[in-house]
């Protein structure tokens, strides 16, 4: 009894100290991984490429975004929570804290950090404030009298010489500029994350799913195509294919119970509340400003909404084929969270009083009329 | 008697004794060869020297000394050399001298106080030197003067008030590339003056002195600034810490041909008078902090061959003037501002047929678009979208409005959402999505006089979050039902006035659905509000207000009438 004491603490506190490694080295490797777009596009948009290539590669960020959102950042927050709360923990608990930590990873990864880059490395926002600027060395033509006329004593005969003219241009923010930067940069980009997130699993889990998941499903002991298909529906679509998949005809020998039907909702629901959020957040912030943005986030609200409440009366429908019927139970998962609350009222916050403060701030020097400019108040 | 070797090529030492057997020797031009070695101090014994000329050559060595004692030398050209080390106080003595050309050597020092003894002197060029200290205030009693050039060296100090009063006959006075301070003198004086450079002196501050363009001006003359006699063509003060207003009075030199303020704090706004300068073929005042708007009849300017306005915050619209702009147009740079608005058909037209022009106006700047009718992605790129902020890229290929990185993107996303949106609203329409979540969840209870247990089956209490239960006359086993069933999950029991149970999981989803919806409305609204728009990219008036291309190709504008009233 003695000896076995000491050894208790040691070992938990090691297992902590492990366990909350790999949750930084999660999160890290999640906003390294986003990072990586986000500054790769930012210097394709300044460089010199063409138009068309400009183009592509914005949408390939555009649709690498929108998996980063959709698949990535519900897994590692799942997974991240995993870590950090007991399997025993109830379950509205630990759906609070995947929708809050999931939210706060999109805030992260698909408005922060992108106004930050942006703000970094383009030429409009503060680039040259890190990089000075190159002395801007030209020729400019002076003027010396070339012949004279004596009886007036006036030049009767101008010429020209070129001279060098030098200066070092000096960093001077200019914050409506940068805005507008920031919004150009991205504006095309989150129109398309925000319609794709909400119409392309829609379009996946109401149209493909119901005929190619029980082809899947009943081959998968014979194909291999098959069981990959299944496996990459069950991931993109959270493991909800079946409900989708109408189980009554397709599966008969499948009864997921009523356990795995509250999960189902549960998770649904979950679901909903992740991907509403980050376009809430765009649509307070870019979509303020930028109104194709807007008019997206609308789109992408009445879709998501349409799509989760389907898919919920799907199961629903599962359930009642179910012997006894069954109704899935959401265990408190109900609730957006507070904590999505403070995420959302912070970034906001973050992002405007930025815009604020930059189009104000005029790097130390802040002049009379940019101030009477700036009453206009213009994001 | 005269020794002339004007063909390039003549090399060697000049020999020790040059000049002892030449006493009578008045002229001496061995300029642009390849001559080396050391000036010999016998040249001093050519007591008659009036001009000595060795300019373009590769002689080294120090000033000579005794040089100051030629007392007829009239011009010393030892410009492009390799001289090093100080001038000595004995050239002042040399009172005959009236050119004195050392520039493009490695003299250091200070320049001698006593160089203003040179009464004589018209051209002073001492450039492209390490010469150091401060510009001497003596050297403002050289009246004579008609050329200063002290440009390129490592002058400090501020300049002498005197320098800017003294020289009735000064043409041309070259100071830049310095590290001269204090404040530019606020009086100028010089009625012969034609160029004036101070640029590349960064600590120069103080403001644009107006009287710099008021050259020969008469006041008193019928209340007139702008006297025939002002000669003034250039004045280059670049990358200094100039600031204040760029005065008005420039518009009183009409002879002017190069205006360059680049790289300073200027503030105000680009007088509108500028336009009248119709000889003025470089107007740069780039990386300042200009504000106002372009002016209304640039088209006025014929002369222009480079404007660059860019890296200020001019603001407002684009004029149409600006596509009737001088065919001798070379370079037009006008990004990195704060321009917004529609652009005007002229300025694309101009565009079009300028292929030779280097030309930035979309970059960096807040040019919305147009929102009457789509009419070609090639002319005009994404439509219906006013108010956008967008400043565009660099390495457009084509001349677009606005942001031409939606019309792709718009275009594509549009082509994929749209048929997936079509397609859940008619499957909803058609009763193939279900929807039967809410159904299923929603109980109402409309009778008060429910008693005994509740009617549901447990499956369904089970499922329930929220329990919203008004009823005042209920009474019986509902409590053990919620107990048994329900009180497990986060089963919340509100007494409200309507008897509903509704499904708090799938009503959050829909309030949250309807807030991001409605914030996405106010974008929407706000971006294609016409005010918003105004309010946002400053302007003032929508493009029918500002006169079609027919108009303004027959009626030529009448420019600065604010000006002459201020």
């Amino acid at each position: 009894m003695a000896e076995s004491l000491p050894q208790k603490p040691v070992e938990s506190r090691f297992e902590a100290i492990i366990k909350v490694t790999k949750l930084v080295v999660l999160l890290l490797a999640l906003v390294l991984l986003t990072i990586g777009p986000n500054v790769g596009y930012g210097l394709v948009v300044l460089s010199k490429f063409t138009q068309q290539k400009k183009v592509a590669i914005e949408m390939a960020v555009t649709l690498a975004k929108t998996a980063i959102g959709t698949l990535l950042v519900p897994r590692v927050t799942r997974k991240a929570v995993d870590m950090l709360v007991s399997n025993k923990a109830l379950t509205f608990v630990r759906f609070r804290l995947r929708v809050v930590l999931a939210t706060a990873l999109s805030a992260t990864t698909i408005i922060l950090l992108p106004v930050a880059i942006v703000m970094v490395t383009d030429e409009r926002c503060f680039y040259y404030n890190f990089k000075p600027q190159p002395a801007v060395v030209t020729n400019v033509p002076i003027s010396y009298c070339f012949a004279t006329d004596y009886s007036t004593g006036l030049c009767a005969e101008y010429a020209t010489i070129m001279a060098g003219s030098t200066y070092t241009p000096n960093f001077a923010y200019d914050g409506e500029v940068c805005v507008s930067a920031v919004l150009s940069v991205y504006g095309p980009v989150y129109l398309g994350v925000v319609l794709l997130a909400a119409a392309l699993p829609a379009g996946v889990e109401i149209s493909v799913v119901p005929w190619l998941a029980p082809w899947c499903y009943r081959n998968t002991e014979s194909s291999t195509v098959a069981r990959t298909g299944l496996a990459i529906l069950r991931a993109v679509t959270w493991n909800v294919w079946p409900a989708l998949a109408d189980a009554r005809v397709q599966f008969s020998d499948l009864s997921l119970g009523a356990a795995k039907l509250d999960y189902l909702a549960q998770r649904v629901v979950e679901r909903a509340f992740v991907q509403l959020m980050p376009t809430l957040l765009v649509a307070l912030t870019f979509g303020i400003a930028v109104p194709l943005v807007g008019g997206a986030c609308v789109v992408a609200a009445f879709v998501h909404l349409l799509h989760h409440r389907h898919v919920l009366g799907q199961i629903v429908s599962l359930g009642s084929t179910e012997q006894p019927a069954v109704v899935p139970n959401l265990m408190g998962c109900t609730d957006v969270p507070v904590g999505c609350l403070i995420v959302v009222v912070v970034t906001v916050l973050l992002v405007w009083v930025g815009y604020c403060r930059l189009l104000g701030t005029d790097h130390g020097r802040i002049y009379a009329s940019d101030r009477a400019h700036r009453s206009a108040g213009s994001l | 008697m005269m020794l002339f070797q004007d063909t390039p090529g003549l090399d060697g030492v000049l020999p020790d004794c040059f000049g002892v057997k030449q006493p009578w020797l008045q002229f001496l031009a061995l300029e642009i060869n390849q001559l080396q070695g050391t000036l010999p101090p016998s040249i001093c014994q050519a007591s008659a020297l009036e001009a000595l000329l060795l300019g373009i050559n590769a002689l080294t060595g120090t000033f000579p000394s005794c040089l100051g004692y030629l007392g007829q030398l009239a011009s010393l050209d030892l410009d492009t050399n390799q001289f090093k080390g100080p001038i000595p106080e004995e050239l002042c003595q040399a009172g005959a001298t009236e050119l004195l050309l050392l520039g493009d050597n490695t003299f250091t020092g200070t320049l001698p106080n006593c160089l203003g003894n040179l009464s004589r002197l018209t051209l002073l060029d001492l450039d492209t030197n390490q010469f150091y200290g401060s510009v001497p205030e003596e050297l403002c009693q050289a009246k004579a003067l008609e050329v200063l050039q002290l440009k390129r060296n490592a002058l400090t100090g501020s300049l002498p008030s005197c320098l800017t009063t003294s020289f009735p006959l000064l043409e041309t006075m070259l100071l830049h590339d310095n590290d001269l301070s204090g404040t530019v003198p606020s009086e100028w004086a010089l009625p012969s003056l034609i160029s004036v450079t101070l640029s590349n002196n960064p600590k120069l501050g103080g403001s644009l002195p107006a009287s710099l363009f008021l050259q020969h001006s008469e006041p008193n003359v019928q209340g007139s600034t702008n006297s025939p006699n002002n000669i003034l063509h250039s004045v280059v003060i670049e990358g200094t810490s100039i600031g204040g207003n760029m005065p008005t009075e420039m518009c009183a030199a009409p002879q002017l041909v190069t205006l360059a303020f680049s790289g300073n704090e200027l503030t105000g706004t680009l007088p509108n008078c500028i336009v009248s300068l119709q000889n003025l073929q470089m107007l740069r005042v780039s990386d300042n902090h200009l504000t106002g708007s372009l002016p209304e009849a640039i088209n006025n300017m014929t002369s222009l061959t480079v404007l660059d306005l860019s890296t200020n915050k001019v603001e407002g619209r684009v004029p149409a003037a600006l596509g009737y702009v001088s065919s001798n147009l070379i370079t037009m740079q006008l990004q990195l501002n704060r321009l917004s608005c529609d652009l005007p058909a002229s300025v694309l037209e101009w565009q079009a047929s300028s292929a030779n022009v280097s030309f930035n106006l979309l970059g960096g700047n807040l040019f919305g678009c147009s929102t009457k009718g789509f009419s070609g992605i090639a002319t005009l790129s994404i439509h219906g979208a006013a108010g956008l902020r967008h400043a565009n890229e660099q390495a457009f290929d084509a001349y677009n409005c606005g942001n031409s990185d939606y019309v792709l993107p718009v275009i594509t996303l549009v082509a994929l959402a749209v048929p997936i949106v079509f397609g859940l609203v008619a499957s909803f329409m058609r009763g193939r999505l279900t929807l039967r979540w809410r159904a299923a969840f929603e109980w109402t209870v409309n009778s008060t006089t429910l008693i005994g247990a509740l009617d549901r089956a447990d499956r369904q209490i089970r499922a329930l979050t929220l329990g919203v239960i008004a009823a005042a006359n209920l009474s019986g086993s509902i409590a053990l039902v919620v107990s048994l069933h329900v009180a497990k999950s986060a089963f919340e029991c509100e007494y409200m006035a309507s008897p509903t149970l509704a499904n708090k999981g799938e009503s959050n989803m829909r309030d949250l659905s309807i807030g991001v919806g409605a914030a996405g409305c106010v974008g929407l609204v706000l971006g294609l509000a016409p005010w918003w728009r105004r309010l946002v990219t400053k302007c003032s008036s929508s493009t029918e207000d500002y006169g079609s291309v027919a108009v303004l190709k027959n009626k030529p504008l009448y420019p600065f009438e604010g000006d002459a009233q201020a």
